[in-house]
């Protein structure tokens, strides 16, 4: 099946992205990914850890790239434009690019982009000399979809659009047909699809899901390009209502063009083809379609097309994008006294790395640490009345080692619901010794998922179980500075405004997150503090608490920030 | 002939008004073409002159700036219709608007600078019949022309709200397939058109969390930060504006409290949820007034020809008095036809 990546942000963003990275960068004799970047913040059209323009970048740039926010978008866009015909590779150096003369063209359809557009998406086709896919399946994906619908009554939905034209070998008129039996035959019954699709999912050992999220760049530019709209249809399927794309009438216009032009592929052309010919026929027409007053050079291209006559219909338009299908230095050779000539010009390309090194994102936040002292620790819980203390003690008695017992309850509770892990939280919390109970379902005033209560310094605690998050991030924050403001507001517990308020989850935020960096930003803007606590970390505490009789100061919690972590004496 | 080709442009011929006087007064009406009156005291039907600044379908990009928040990674879409209904093929000598996917929010009508576009409760209507006021020019007379038009008073309103009206307005909008990058589009031109240079997120920005931000156009000191939930996620916004304030205060060195947040949600929500009790919790502790707007109470507006003043107007409502009428009311100097009774547009419906 046909993979496409998909941009991330809406397709008008995208096409004008490429027109300012064009007037950018369009001096240089090639460009990189870093300077792709450098251009995409400085005209402040990405961020990176909630950062806006060079401070963005300077927060993105990592050395390892493949964590790098910024540099990943790069590169997602510059995978696309290859797509699309608008840059190429060097052929040397697979990250140095180049704008092609369509590329050229497309930054300058200010006008109407949406009409060169559609010709470059008409114009993907595999397998050609730019993209590298394993399967040698011939395969033009868009022309093969909206070929597709015209023979299916006008409706195709996403599973049958990745059991049919995305899988097959379209220059195969077999292939083609048994596609479209094969979706016929599956109407009306839904699970026939469905076993269709597990078997594809199997074959190709690519979870379903997987599959799904390839057809989410060719949905929206089928929408995009007017080609569809959407409908949910309850006829087609009888045992399900599902979201069809409706073949819309400017798509069965291109369905027929499709039909009567003359598709040209990778390495298809006979030899006695004038390849030139071809290729300024091809991408001159493929212009006009796009927009583009081509008058001034017609008699020249009329004289190209009746060198093509011996072999192809002279009435017909060619369907063949030359920058989409042949590396740069080849159809640049046919298009050369139409390139211009001043078009290269070399400047030296900065290395970001180099500019801004690199950067941690927990470089200046606050984490603190909790103590576990030795001390004759007495459980402020009967131990008869708590499960968790029953069960660590059973576990003692097989495991000596305090870390063991840990990894299995940690490991135990690593699926429990919010009912089971909120009041899990709370009695490991009184198991410490503070007086802490979970909020009872329903009471909506009571925001908070568990409160420590004091007579003077109650702390509200947000709890996020793993299966709402396995990692906490900055929504539980967010509610953990709206529990600490409601507090202070209505006076249902005592506190004052300096105590801390609770997010606690199954682990600690992800490294990526930005929970760090807004607990300070919190206590910066409000002076509220925020602490966070990993299920990890609080067990350590309270296991070593039963099982090697140590304790912590009760008091320690309330002045905490930042990430708290636990110091074990 | 090495060049880059051009795209062919659009063969419309630029217009004008064969009238040899000033125009003083563009009068709007509800479900009638508009009214120009010039000094010499000849009143016209307004029809379309074929702009060549296509104002009624892009937006400049100057429009699309922001004084002082120049660093925002925002979505540079310029399109002014929210839905794209509006558009102009490229054979044809005047705009066009789709109707069937029009829901008269106003934005187009209200950038025509000749007032030619009026607005029906089912669609944005383009006057184009009354061609005999009307000659082919050049270019420099058509901006001429267009010119004399900035000091014509603009009059009377585009829509008179109802709750029929709005019935019609939102349920289309509903049936709409919009993108999810719709809410922040119509909010952000709302706002534009409302006096307010706003800047939104671009669509898939992940590391960014505030919707959108904005400056007032007229007045330096007035501007502010925004969320907008079309969903039941509005409940989240007030702590999400909170994200928002700690963000550019700490790290973009905002001063927090000279920030007006808001919220502008499809409905108001439910009285008995507890965004007005936050809102209110908010507003106590930090002292921070988190004005609430629906998309409806801006088209309203609009539809009057109204600029929204923070200086002057607030939005700022809580549990105590959920309803945003009685600003509303000062503003238009008159009562709010909305029972509210389907949509929560102007006040809680439950």
């Amino acid at each position: 099946m046909i993979r496409f990546p998909n941009p991330g942000s809406d397709i008008d963003s995208f096409i004008r992205i490429f027109q300012i990275l064009h007037s950018e960068l369009n001096d240089k004799s090639y460009f990189t990914l870093d300077d792709m970047s450098e251009k995409l913040t400085n005209k402040n059209l990405v961020s990176s850890q909630g950062y806006m323009g060079e401070e963005a970048l300077k927060r993105s740039v990592r050395k390892d790239r493949s964590r790098d926010p910024v540099y990943n978008q790069s590169k997602m866009y510059a995978e696309l434009y290859r797509i699309l015909g608008w840059v190429q590779s060097d052929e040397n150096k697979r990250l140095n690019f180049v704008f092609t003369y369509l590329g050229d063209h497309m930054a300058n359809a200010q006008l109407d982009p949406l009409s060169l557009f559609k010709e470059c998406i008409l114009g993907i086709n595999y397998p050609n000399a730019i993209i590298d896919v394993k399967s040698d399946k011939y395969l033009r994906p868009f022309a093969a979809i909206l070929k597709s619908m015209y023979d299916l009554d006008g409706y195709i939905c996403r599973d049958e659009m990745i059991i049919g034209p995305l899988s097959i070998d379209d220059l195969i008129s077999e292939e083609y047909t048994s596609s479209i039996t094969k979706i016929k035959n599956c109407r009306p019954l839904h699970k026939k699809l469905m076993d269709e699709l597990t078997h594809l999912s199997e074959k190709l050992n690519i979870q379903i899901n997987t599959l799904w999220n390839y057809t989410r760049f060719p949905i929206s530019v089928l929408g995009y390009c007017g080609w569809i709209t959407k409908e949910r249809n309850k006829s087609i399927y009888t045992d399900k209502k599902l979201v069809f794309l409706k073949l819309a009438n400017g798509g069965e216009k291109i369905a027929r063009f499709i039909n009567d032009s003359i598709d040209i592929r990778y390495n298809k052309v006979p030899k006695e083809v004038d390849f030139g010919c071809l290729v300024r026929v091809s991408f001159f027409q493929m212009l006009a379609r796009g927009g583009f007053e081509i008058d001034s050079i017609q008699n020249s291209i009329e004289k190209d097309l009746y060198k093509l006559q011996n072999h192809y219909d002279e009435s017909s338009e060619y369907l063949f994008s030359p920058y989409q299908t042949y590396k740069i230095k080849t159809v640049n050779e046919a298009l050369a006294n139409y390139i211009p000539k001043n078009k290269y010009v070399n400047t030296t390309i900065t290395n970001l790395l180099e500019k801004y090194g690199d950067y941690s994102s927990n470089g200046k936040n606050t984490n603190y640490f909790i103590t576990l002292n030795p001390h004759e620790s007495i459980l402020k819980i009967d131990n008869s009345r708590s499960e968790f203390v029953k069960q660590v003690l059973n576990l003692h008695k097989s495991y000596a080692i305090s870390n063991e017992i840990i990894n299995r309850m940690y490991h135990k509770y690593k699926e429990a619901n919010k009912d089971v892990f909120y009041n899990l939280i709370a009695e490991l919390l009184t198991i410490l010794g503070y007086d802490c109970s979970a909020t009872r379902y329903g009471i909506n005033y009571e925001r908070w998922d568990a409160m420590i209560s004091d007579p003077s310094y109650s702390i509200p605690i947000e709890i996020k179980s793993p299966t709402e998050e396995e990692y906490l991030s900055v929504k539980a924050i967010r509610q953990a500075l709206e529990n600490k403001i409601i507090l202070l507001s209505r006076n249902l517990y005592p506190t004052d405004y300096k105590t801390v308020s609770l997010a606690i989850g199954y682990n600690s935020p992800n490294y990526r997150s930005d929970v760090s960096q807004l607990i300070e930003d919190i206590y910066n803007a409000f002076g509220i503090n925020i602490g966070v606590i990993g299920f990890r970390t609080l067990l350590n505490i309270v296991v070593k608490t039963i099982t090697e009789k140590k304790s912590i100061n009760l008091e320690d919690l309330r002045n905490t920030r930042g990430i708290i972590n636990v110091k074990d004496f | 002939m090495s060049k880059i080709f051009k795209q062919v442009q659009a063969h419309q011929l630029s217009k004008r008004y064969n009238i040899a006087a000033f125009p003083i007064k563009i009068e709007h009406f509800p479900e009638a073409p508009s009214r120009i009156t010039f000094d010499s005291g000849v009143e016209i039907e307004s029809t379309c002159l074929s702009c060549v600044n296509k104002y009624c379908i892009n937006y400049t990009n100057e429009e699309l700036k922001s004084i002082y928040f120049n660093d925002f990674p925002h979505d540079t879409n310029n399109n002014v219709c929210p839905i794209n209904a509006i558009e102009w093929d490229i054979n044809s000598d005047f705009p066009h608007i789709k109707s069937e996917i029009c829901f008269s929010c106003g934005l187009c009508a209200s950038r025509c600078p000749v007032g030619a576009i009026y607005l029906t409760k089912d669609t944005a209507i383009i006057n184009t019949k009354n061609i005999d006021y009307i000659d082919n020019t050049d270019i420099k007379s058509h901006k001429a022309e267009i010119d004399k038009f900035q000091n014509a008073t603009k009059t009377g309103k585009y829509l008179d709200e109802s709750d029929v009206l709005f019935s019609l307005i939102y349920n289309k909008i509903l049936e709409t397939n919009a993108n999810s990058q719709f809410p922040n589009l119509i909010t952000r031109n709302l706002l534009i058109q409302l006096g307010l240079s706003t800047l939104i997120r671009r669509k898939g920005d992940v590391n960014l969390r505030m919707d959108g931000v904005f400056n007032a156009r007229n007045n330096p000191k007035i501007k502010g930060v925004i969320e907008i939930e079309f969903g039941k996620d509005v409940l989240d916004s007030p702590r999400n504006i909170l994200d928002n304030l700690a963000v550019l205060s700490s790290r973009h060195n905002y001063q927090y409290n000279d920030l007006i947040p808001l919220v502008v949600s499809f409905n108001l929500p439910n009285i008995r949820t507890e965004y007005w009790r936050v809102i209110k919790d908010i507003s106590n502790v930090l002292n921070i007034k988190i004005q609430s707007f629906t998309i409806g109470t801006l088209m309203l507006l609009l539809w009057n020809q109204q600029y929204i003043d923070f200086s002057q107007h607030n939005f700022y409502v809580d549990c105590d008095n959920p309803s945003i009428n009685s600003t509303l009311s000062n503003i238009l100097n008159r009562k709010i036809n909305l029972s509210n009774f389907e949509f929560s547009i102007t006040a809680p419906n439950k």
